[in-house]
C-alpha cells in the first residue's frame, strides 16, 4: 500500500484547482438555495426539493467523474499518484467534505435569508440550525446507511461509463430490494419464533417487550446488513479502480 | 530499458492488435514507433505505461510492471497522448498542480520550451488554445519533467511547420544521456534527422527494430541510376528520377529516408524480416 500525506495533499490541491469552478457553482447554488427559502413561503418547499434532489444527483454522479471520460481517465490513471491517494480523495470528498459543506452552506443561507427578509436570525422557516433529537439518537444507524449508499455509488461510478444515472438509479432500487429481502430472510426465523411465541400471549406488557426485542434485533441485523454491504463496495470499488484501464 | 516479452493483447476476443510481440527498446535512445493507421502504436505505448493490461506475456520497464501503476513507475514516464483531456485552466497553474509529482521538474526549462515554441503568455487558458498550441504546451511540460520514459502520440499531428521544425530542435536539446522517448508517428517524415532508432509495426507484430547505423548498414537509398546493388526492395517515381530502396551489398554510404524505409518495409516484408530478424534488439 502507498500511501503519502503531502502527496495526497498535492492529488487533492489538483483537484480543487481544477475543478474550482464545479465547487464554486455547488457553493453559489448551496447558499442561493438556503436564502431564496426565506424569500418567499411557497419557494421554501420548491427550493428544498431542488436541494434534496440537487444534492443526491450531484452525490450520486459525480464520484470518480475523471474515470468516466477516456481522456480525462488517460490523466488521472497516469498521474504519479498512488491508487490508494486517488480512491481515498473521492471518499472523503463524497462522504465528509460534500455533505458537511453542502449542508451548513445551506444552512448559512437560510441564516443569511432570514435576517435580510425578517431582520431575525431566529426566524428560519425550515431549520433553525439545531440537531433533531431523532437525528442525535440515530446518528451510527445515519452513518451506516449514509457510507453504505456512498460506498454502492462508488462502485457503480467506476463500473458505469455511460447513462451512468439511469444505471445507478436502477442498481439503486435492485440493490434495496435484495437487501430489504436479505434482511427479511435473516431474520425471518426469528418472526415465525416470535409470531408463535406472542400468539399465546394475552398480556399487553409482554407483547410490548417482544416487539421491542424484535424491533431491536431487526434492527442490528439491518446495520449487519448495511455494514457489510458497504465493506464489500468499498473493497470491490478499491479493486475496480486498480484495475481501471482506458479501453 | 523497456522489455517486453511474448505480449498479446486484444480490444475484443476475435482480434488481437499485438500478437506474441516481443520487444526490447534500449535507453538512452529517440525511437520512432512508425506503422499504419490500426497497426498497435498506440495500444502499444498504452500497455507500456499501464493504461492497458496485456491478456498475456509480460512488460518489464526498470524493473517495473506498469500495469501495477507504481508512483516512482508513473513518476518516470510522461504520456502525450494524440488527443488529451480537455483542461479548463491556466498554463500556469495547469503546472503548478501537476510538476509538484515530477521530482525533477524544472520551470526555468519549461518556460525556455515555451519561449522556443513561441508561447509567451503563461496566464492564457488552456481551454482557449488552438490544438496545436496546447500541444505544445504539453510537450513543454512533458519534456520539463526530465522524466526517465517520454512517449509522444503523433506530436506533429496539429503543428504547424516551423513548430515541427522546432519540436525537433527541442527534443534534440532537452533529451538527456539516461532519457528514453519514443515517438509513434505516421507521418515519418517529422522524425528526420531525430530519431536513433525505428521500430516498424505491422500485422500485430513488429516488422523492424534497428538502429538508424544498422538500417543505412544493410540497406542503400538513393536515386537508382546511383545504385550499384542487384538486390531493390522499392522504388519510386520522383522528380529527380526514380527512388530506391536497395541491400546495401557494397558497403555503400547513404542517408536514411524514413519515407522509403517505411514503404519498403511494406513491400518486401519477407526480405525485411530476413535482414533484420538478427537484429532485433
Amino acid at each position: 500500500m502507498e500511501f503519502n500525506v503531502t502527496r495526497f495533499f498535492n492529488v487533492a490541491k489538483r483537484d480543487l484547482i481544477i475543478n474550482r469552478n464545479l465547487y464554486i457553482g455547488i457553493i453559489v447554488a448551496s447558499f442561493a438555495l438556503g436564502f431564496i427559502t426565506c424569500w418567499k413561503e411557497w419557494l421554501a418547499g420548491v427550493a428544498l426539493f431542488l436541494f434534496v434532489v440537487g444534492f443526491m444527483v450531484f452525490i450520486a454522479m459525480s464520484p470518480f467523474s475523471a474515470y468516466k471520460d477516456k481522456r480525462k481517465r488517460c490523466t488521472t490513471l497516469l498521474l504519479p499518484a498512488s491508487t490508494e491517494e486517488k480512491w481515498m480523495l473521492e471518499f472523503i470528498k463524497y462522504y465528509i467534505v460534500f455533505p458537511v459543506v453542502i449542508t451548513a452552506l445551506f444552512w448559512f443561507g437560510t441564516f443569511i435569508g432570514s435576517l435580510v427578509f425578517y431582520q431575525n436570525a431566529s426566524h428560519f422557516l425550515l431549520w433553525d440550525g439545531g440537531i433533531p433529537t431523532a437525528f442525535k439518537e440515530n446518528i451510527a444507524k445515519i452513518l451506516i446507511y449514509g457510507y453504505c449508499g456512498i460506498a454502492v455509488l462508488y462502485f457503480c461510478n467506476l463500473l458505469f461509463k455511460k447513462y451512468s444515472l439511469i444505471k445507478i438509479i436502477a442498481v439503486f432500487i435492485i440493490y434495496t430490494t435484495i437487501s430489504s429481502l436479505l434482511s427479511v430472510w435473516l431474520i425471518g426465523a426469528d418472526v415465525v419464533h416470535l409470531a408463535s411465541d406472542m400468539q399465546h400471549e394475552s398480556d399487553p406488557h409482554a407483547i410490548m417487550e417482544y416487539s421491542y426485542a424484535f424491533g431491536n434485533y431487526t434492527d442490528l441485523m439491518q446495520r449487519y446488513t448495511y455494514v457489510i454491504t458497504a465493506v464489500f463496495f468499498t473493497v470491490l470499488s478499491y479493486i475496480r479502480l486498480k484495475k481501471e484501464e482506458t479501453l | 530499458m523497456i522489455e517486453i516479452k511474448n505480449l498479446t493483447f486484444g480490444y475484443n476476443k476475435h482480434r488481437n492488435i499485438v500478437e506474441n510481440m516481443t520487444l526490447n527498446i534500449k535507453e538512452g535512445y529517440v525511437h520512432g514507433l512508425l506503422g499504419k493507421n490500426g497497426t498497435g502504436k498506440t495500444t502499444l505505448l498504452s500497455l507500456i505505461s499501464g493504461l492497458l493490461f496485456a491478456e498475456k506475456g509480460e512488460i518489464n520497464v526498470d524493473n517495473f510492471t506498469p500495469k501495477e501503476r507504481k508512483v516512482d513507475f508513473l513518476s518516470e514516464i510522461f504520456f502525450l497522448p494524440e488527443e488529451f483531456d480537455e483542461i479548463r485552466i491556466r498554463i500556469d497553474s495547469y503546472v503548478k498542480v501537476n510538476a509538484a509529482f515530477y521530482p525533477r521538474f524544472s520551470y526555468t526549462d519549461f518556460k525556455q520550451y515555451l519561449e522556443e515554441f513561441e508561447i509567451s503568455d503563461c496566464h492564457q487558458k488552456l481551454s482557449k488554445l488552438s490544438y496545436g498550441t496546447k500541444k505544445k504546451v504539453f510537450i513543454a511540460f512533458g519534456l520539463a519533467t526530465h522524466a526517465k520514459y517520454l512517449f509522444f502520440d503523433e506530436p506533429t499531428n496539429g503543428l504547424d511547420i516551423p513548430s515541427k521544425v522546432q519540436f525537433r530542435k527541442i527534443i534534440l536539446k532537452a533529451m538527456a544521456d539516461n532519457q528514453t522517448i519514443i515517438i509513434s508517428t505516421h507521418q515519418v517524415r517529422d522524425l528526420h534527422n531525430l530519431i536513433d532508432n525505428i521500430i516498424i509495426m505491422d500485422k500485430a507484430n513488429i516488422l523492424m527494430n534497428a538502429s538508424v547505423g544498422n538500417i543505412t548498414e544493410k540497406l542503400w537509398f538513393g536515386l537508382k541510376d546511383k545504385c550499384e546493388s542487384d538486390v531493390v526492395l522499392y522504388e519510386e517515381e520522383n522528380v529527380g528520377g526514380k527512388m530506391i530502396v536497395a541491400q546495401n551489398t557494397t558497403s555503400s554510404e547513404s542517408n536514411l529516408d524514413i519515407e522509403l524505409l517505411f514503404n519498403a518495409a511494406f513491400q518486401s516484408r519477407d526480405k525485411f524480416n530476413e535482414l533484420f530478424n538478427n537484429l532485433k534488439q
